[in-house]
C-alpha cells in the first residue's frame, strides 16, 4: 500500500556532503540525480512512501525501520530511504520530514549511502560464506541446547530418585 | 568481524550523522522550473564541499 507524504519543498542538510563522503560517495558526481529526483518531489507536492518491494519506483521513498528481513530497527524509526537512479538498487539517499515554523512539511536530505552500509548484512542470504558460517553459529547452538536439556533431564531424574529416598 | 557487530557498527553510525544532521542547518532548494532548482542544488552542493575542504 501507498501513502502519500505532502511536501511544500526541499532542503539539503547541512552535513550532506561531509556524511556523504563519509560513505564514500562524492555528491558532486550525483548533482543531476538528485536534482532528477527533487524534481519529482516538488513537481508532485508530495513523496510517495512504499512498504512492499513490487511498489518500489523512481522517486518514491521506503521507511527505513526494516532492514529487508523483516527485522525491525528501532534507530532507523522516522528515516526513510530512497534510490537515487532509476533502476539501481544502490546508492541509496537518506531523508526525514521536517516541519518549519509555519508547519509547512519538506523534506530533508540527509546524506547519500547504500543498503550494505546502512544495513551492515543485509545481503548475507547471498553470501555463501556468511551463511555457512550463520548456519553452523546456529547449529552449535541447538546442540548445545540439546546437550543441556539431556543433562537437566538427568539432573531432574537424580533429584526424582532423591525424593523418592527422602519419602521412603 | 561478524556480521550483528558489522550492523550495530553501521546503525550506530548513521544514528551519529542523523542526530548531527537534526541539530545543524538546512538550506531550501530554490526555483520554479527544474533548471533554476539544479543551479540552486548545485550551489549548495559546491558550498558544501568548500567547506568540508577547508575545514
Amino acid at each position: 500500500m501507498l501513502k502519500s507524504v505532502p511536501i511544500s519543498f526541499v532542503k539539503i542538510n547541512q552535513f550532506f556532503t561531509e556524511f556523504s563522503g563519509e560513505y564514500g560517495y562524492d555528491t558532486a558526481k550525483y548533482i543531476d540525480d538528485l536534482s532528477d529526483l527533487i524534481d519529482k518531489w516538488i513537481e508532485a507536492g508530495c513523496v510517495e512512501v512504499y512498504k512492499r518491494d513490487d511498489d518500489k519506483l523512481f522517486g518514491r521513498a521506503k521507511e527505513s525501520d526494516s532492514d529487508g528481513q523483516g527485522r525491525l530497527v528501532v534507530e532507523y524509526i522516522g528515516i526513510y530511504h530512497t534510490r537515487l537512479r532509476p533502476n539501481f538498487n544502490d546508492p541509496l539517499v537518506v531523508i526525514k520530514f521536517n516541519e518549519d515554523a509555519a508547519g509547512k512539511k519538506y523534506v530533508s536530505v540527509r546524506f547519500i549511502t547504500d543498503h550494505n552500509q546502512l544495513f551492515g548484512d543485509f545481503d548475507i542470504k547471498h553470501d555463501a560464506v556468511g551463511v555457512r558460517s550463520l548456519r553452523r553459529s546456529v547449529d552449535a547452538k541447538i546442540r548445545h541446547g540439546d546437550e543441556k536439556d539431556v543433562e537437566d533431564e538427568k539432573d531432574a531424574d537424580v533429584e526424582d530418585e532423591k525424593d523418592v529416598d527422602v519419602e521412603k | 568481524m561478524r556480521n550483528d557487530e558489522k550492523t550495530n557498527k553501521n546503525i550506530i553510525r548513521a544514528q551519529a550523522f542523523l542526530s548531527k544532521g537534526d541539530s545543524g542547518k538546512e538550506f531550501a532548494i530554490e526555483g520554479k522550473t527544474s533548471v533554476e532548482r539544479r543551479a540552486s542544488l548545485a550551489g549548495i552542493l559546491n558550498a558544501q564541499k568548500r567547506t568540508h575542504i577547508v575545514c
